[in-house]
């Protein structure tokens, strides 16, 4: 979902680089504020985590591939602030280094795959593990998240096309598409979660905070 | 920062776009995909194709090997796949789908050549210059030195998995992927905190020392580095009008 240049309007792309500047703005003070020190390097490793994991593309259908997006994972993992930061920097490093994305469309890039799952995702996490175990309620999150990020997704490729884009038809491919991408992703985030609440429970950051009475 | 990590980007071409300052090239290349992007949709050609050449020309200037842009293209292959759908969601589709594979094209190969001139580690300083915030900053700069450490371990793990017999084609069949996936999401965390307990031993006090060893760009630097966006802005400004 790195969303490559051109395929965005100048409208589009501008009301993607000031989302993300406010979202990515407020996780800066967050993290300042909330994240331990000692979480900055484990930031760093799961954001080259993230980055190796994406690599490998699993074609699904045409045009989309099947990856670990890692935005629900994130967020469970170190918190909705640095986990969004995390991500972000997943973002700029496909973008400037590895050419998977392009500039002026990071903006949107970033709001759909950090900000949807900081700011939609860990709550609903935090909502659901109150009835469910936390690998289950990372899953149905993740794959929530890939659903609302395909969904912002549409709305910014179709925000400013004035050459008449069908909506109907592009949001029916988008969300056929993507509907197996949740599946995988929820499938491999609660994998994931269970192996590390099983191994390291302690560097699940969404374990850390008590359940919501 | 250490360059044991990035035998990919040996490479024995030094050219004076190598040696430019990081920062400069940075903000060429960002200046110039955004002058791309912004070329106005229809039925135009000659934009594209003279920013391509400027670019070309960079390219061969910095002698960038052809092999590693064409890998960098197959990697945009699938979305090119994706555009393909539009001529027939979108009226005028062939031009839009033009367009935009155009313009990712050319995106791609900017930064290829921003990644064949300068090493990830070089890159990360010039958007720091460039105002990055420290936090991405540090984020970044552990992403990009264990990036290659994490993937050599992903591949050692695929190749024991294969000497043994696990050859998973289908989605069902990657349990064992899967739970090695797992093993490398907990060795990577914990990694991190290693890492962390090594800058405590090494005397980290809650700040990264400064990376900036090499003088900031000069002034003569920055206007070399304007050719290219400015370039690119007047193609734009022709185009627009």
């Amino acid at each position: 979902m790195h969303i490559p240049e051109g395929f965005l309007t100048g409208e589009a792309a501008a009301v993607g680089a000031v989302t993300a500047a406010l979202g990515v703005g407020i996780c800066l003070r967050g993290a300042r504020r909330h994240a331990r020190e000692r979480d900055l390097p484990i930031a760093g490793l799961a954001a080259a985590f993230f980055v190796v994991g994406e690599a490998p593309f699993i074609p699904v259908t045409i045009g989309t591939n099947a990856h670990l997006l890692g935005g629900a994972l994130a967020v469970a993992l170190l918190g909705p602030y640095l986990g969004a930061l995390t991500i972000t920097t997943v973002c700029l490093i496909q973008a400037l280094v590895f050419g998977s994305g392009g500039i002026t469309t990071l903006g949107a890039t970033i709001t759909v795959l950090a900000l949807v799952p900081a700011f939609v995702g860990y709550p609903a996490l935090l909502a659901l593990r109150k009835p469910l175990p936390l690998p289950v309620a990372g899953g149905i999150t993740a794959g929530l998240c890939v659903l609302l990020s395909a969904a912002v997704f549409v709305a910014f490729m179709t925000l400013g096309a004035d050459s008449g884009i069908d909506r109907g038809t592009f949001a029916g491919v988008t969300f056929g598409a993507y509907a197996v991408v949740a599946l995988i992703e929820g499938v491999i985030t609660a994998l994931l979660l269970r192996a590390l609440l099983s191994l390291r429970p302690d560097l699940v950051r969404a374990r850390r905070r008590p359940v919501p009475a | 920062m250490s360059q044991a990590h990035q035998q990919e980007l040996d490479t024995t071409v030094e050219t004076p776009l190598h040696r430019a300052p990081a920062e400069c090239k940075v903000a060429a290349t960002i200046v110039f995909v955004v002058a791309v992007a912004l070329v106005p949709r229809g039925d135009l050609v000659w934009p594209y194709a003279v920013d391509a050449a400027i670019l070309l020309a960079v390219a061969a200037f910095a002698r960038v090997d052809p092999r590693m842009l064409g890998a960098r293209l197959l990697f945009e292959l699938p979305f090119v796949l994706f555009v393909l759908v539009l001529p027939f969601v979108a009226e005028d589709g062939w031009w839009l789908a033009f367009g935009i594979v155009a313009k990712a094209t050319l995106a791609v190969l900017a930064t290829g050549v921003l990644a064949w001139t300068t090493p990830p580690a070089e890159i990360l300083r010039g958007a720091e210059r460039l105002g990055l915030p420290r936090q991405l900053v540090a984020i970044a700069g552990f992403a990009i030195r264990y990036l290659q450490v994490i993937g050599d371990e992903l591949r050692r793990m695929r190749l024991a998995r294969v000497q043994r017999g696990d050859t998973a084609r289908w989605l069902w069949q990657s349990s064992a992927a899967t739970r090695g996936f797992g093993a490398l999401a907990v060795r990577t965390l914990e990694r991190g905190e290693r890492v962390h307990t090594a800058m405590l031993a090494r005397g980290y006090g809650g700040r990264m020392p400064a990376l900036q060893l090499a003088p900031s760009a000069s002034p003569l630097a920055w206007m070399v580095a304007a050719i290219l966006p400015a370039a690119a802005i007047a193609v734009l400004v022709v185009a627009r009008l």
